[in-house]
């Protein structure tokens, strides 16, 4: 993928944002990811825009949560979805190194899509994982890895459980990153967690918007072709049989390659018609006795081999065929034919052969799109209920609900005063958290080294761990005191990496007892909303503070609480004394 | 031309350009989150040709350390 195409996609999509009408999207996609998928949004746009769609709508759901959204699309995506992408990986979701754990995590995820394509009325997109990438190969040259024969095994089960599923498509994540020449990037695995190049997600969105796009679009039906330097290099009434090019060797080679293609077609169920002007007889000597000819007379389910206009020939093809002339591409070598074609019938695809010929097998490949079949017809629309009715009177359905997930998570929590070795980390997140912030306050680390030295703040650091791995340092609380008896949250944040797990129910239980502990009676909390938190708007309120009207004006806004907290920490999440010990 | 620069930043950000100056930085300007960062990434290699390694794009805080960055790499911006 070139950068000019890049570029272009990006600007397409930038354009269209600039201008775009409030009003409802004419197709809405919700995506979810084990990893980073952000850069996905401008290329997929892009790519939906060029498919025909006037209004587009991608939300993206928070960092890695998909099986929360599988639990419950509607919450994370809102309004009406169309179609729900979910995008993973088995390397995000558990250590690579411990295929048990691996494997459950997977039967997890796997778990909640087929619990989600039960009950979501739209289309999902579901990802075949791609091989993980191990950090290294060690020992086991000539054996397989634990990992890897999870993978397979996962791979397995993603397309038995998904392929007979009316509304799941699949999308093969490792074949898209085969098909890309340079699919990764080192510096963007390293700065931001997701290792994919703008090429890959350019790719990856192509083939998105191509199963998108035929669920709505019908799939053309007829491929009509003209024969000379079309089938075959040259003209077949003037140089004869042993003249054109057509065979193993270049440019031959090119044109036994298309009929290849054609040919291919052809076995998925496309009709291929000829549009040719010729003596048939010297048109049906060049397939019954040329022998590098692919097609052959069976292929054509109708031949319009004469002198007339070519646009009287496709109607008279539409109409043998008994289908609409807007379900026909024409592929001719010749401009003049084509303009021809498109000015009386212009409902018809037409595709030119390029001239630098080369290009030509490229060409056939980038349309295949348009033979796209993902048919609804009310049979399969009544399918899917009976489908849908069935899967839910399944007794070993698992019918998995947020709180087993989560209590399947072992999440553990520890909260602690920040030591030295963690104050790099501190400050970084203060400084860098945007939306699980209530305050965003940004201290430099001298600050912060104030704060853990005097007697009027604490700080509280908080670390989350569940069973497939640890997350780290996570959240921080500074706290100051308002007067001998209660404190107030100057700051309260949250890495994206844990959100909708409840830690931060945990945390704030935590810090309420230490205070308690040490003789306060109230804590207030602070709220100042920006543009990108309004996710912590009603935290106070859902921990069991009180609004506190007088004090809140304008851009800031203040709760309190006595103590106890009203909420406790949630039955599945551990408080753990000490620190984590590393696996 | 630190227009060039500008003007892919007020793409990328969806701002105004003239709300933008040498001396924006993430803390001022507006939509220039982590995610924005990213975007801005691609967005600088893609325009002007070159590959950034991790350092610099640790260093790029504001518009004027991008143009210095790029500077350093024989960029004319």
């Amino acid at each position: 993928m070139q950068v000019d195409e890049i570029r272009a996609l990006k600007s397409s999509w930038r354009a269209y944002l600039r201008q775009r009408q409030k009003g409802d999207p004419d197709l809405a996609i919700g995506m979810a990811g084990t990893f980073t998928i952000d850069p996905l949004i401008p290329f997929l746009g892009a790519n939906l825009l060029a498919s025909g769609y006037g209004a587009p709508r991608i939300v993206n759901a928070d960092y890695n949560q998909v099986v929360q959204t599988c639990l419950n699309p509607s919450k994370v995506f809102g309004g009406q979805t169309d179609i729900i992408l979910i995008l993973w990986r088995l390397e995000d979701i558990a250590s690579i190194r411990s295929p048990e754990l691996l494997y459950e995590a997977s039967q997890m995820l796997l778990g909640a899509v087929e619990k989600l394509s039960a009950s979501f009325s739209g289309s999902i997109i579901m990802a075949i994982p791609p091989r993980p990438q191990a950090a290294l190969k060690v020992c086991g040259i000539g054996q397989l890895e634990g990992y890897v024969r999870v993978w397979h095994e996962v791979c397995l089960q993603t397309m038995e459980s998904f392929s007979r599923i009316e509304n799941v498509y699949l999308i093969d994540l490792g074949s898209i990153f085969d098909e890309t020449d340079a699919p990764l990037d080192e510096r963007k695995r390293l700065l931001y967690r997701q290792p994919y190049s703008e090429s890959f997600f350019s790719n990856c969105a192509a083939m998105v918007s191509r199963i998108a796009r035929a669920r709505s679009f019908e799939a053309k039906k007829c491929l009509v072709v003209d024969c000379d330097n079309t089938l075959w290099g040259g003209i077949i009434g003037e140089d004869g049989v042993h003249g054109v090019s057509l065979g193993n060797d270049f440019p031959g080679r090119v044109y036994k390659e298309v009929q290849s293609q054609i040919k291919e077609l052809k076995n998925t169920g496309v009709f291929i018609a000829l549009n040719t002007k010729n003596n048939p007889d010297d048109v049906w000597e060049m397939f019954d006795k040329h022998d590098a000819m692919v097609l052959s007379r069976d292929d054509i389910s109708s031949a319009q081999i004469n002198w007339a206009p070519k646009s009287e020939n496709i109607k008279r093809i539409a109409s043998e065929l008994n289908i609409g002339v807007d379900s026909l591409v024409f592929l001719d070598d010749n401009p003049f034919e084509i303009d021809e074609v498109k000015k009386h019938v212009s409902e018809v695809t037409v595709l030119q052969v390029p001239e630098v010929i080369e290009d030509y097998p490229m060409l056939i490949k980038s349309n295949e799109f348009l033979f796209d079949r993902i048919h609804i017809t009310e049979d399969d629309i009544q399918r899917v209920d009976r489908m849908k009715g069935e899967r839910a009177r399944q007794e070993n359905l698992q019918s998995m609900t947020q709180e087993d997930f989560l209590s399947n998570l072992d999440l553990k929590v520890y909260v602690y005063p920040p030591e030295k070795q963690d104050l790099v980390r501190v400050t970084q997140l203060i400084n860098k958290t945007n939306q699980f912030n209530c305050t965003t306050r940004r201290y430099t680390s001298e600050q912060v080294m104030d704060f853990t030295e005097s007697d009027e703040y604490k700080i509280f650091c908080m670390s989350v761990a569940d069973k497939f791995g640890e997350y780290g340092l996570v959240g921080i609380a500074i706290l100051h005191k308002t007067d001998a008896k209660s404190w107030t949250f100057d700051t309260f944040l949250m890495s994206c990496r844990v959100l909708g797990r409840g830690v931060e129910t945990a945390f704030l239980s935590a810090i309420s007892k230490s205070l308690e502990k040490q003789g306060a009676e109230r804590i207030f909390g602070e709220y100042i909303p920006t543009p990108k938190n309004t996710l912590v708007e009603n935290l106070y309120e859902r921990h069991g503070f009180a609004c506190e009207e007088a004090m809140s004006e304008g851009t800031s806004f203040y709760w309190s609480t006595t103590l106890p907290l009203s909420v406790a920490c949630p039955e599945y999440v551990m408080l753990t004394q000490d620190r984590f010990l590393k696996r | 031309m630190a227009d060039r620069l500008i003007v892919l930043f007020a793409d990328e950000l969806m701002v105004d350009a003239d709300t933008l100056t040498e001396d924006s930085t993430p803390d001022n300007t507006e939509n220039w989150d982590s995610l924005a960062a990213m975007r801005l990434v691609a967005a600088i290699e893609e325009e002007f040709d070159v590959i950034l390694s991790t350092a610099e794009i640790m260093k790029m805080r504001s518009i004027a350390i991008v143009k210095e960055v790029l500077q350093g790499k024989g960029v004319d911006v």
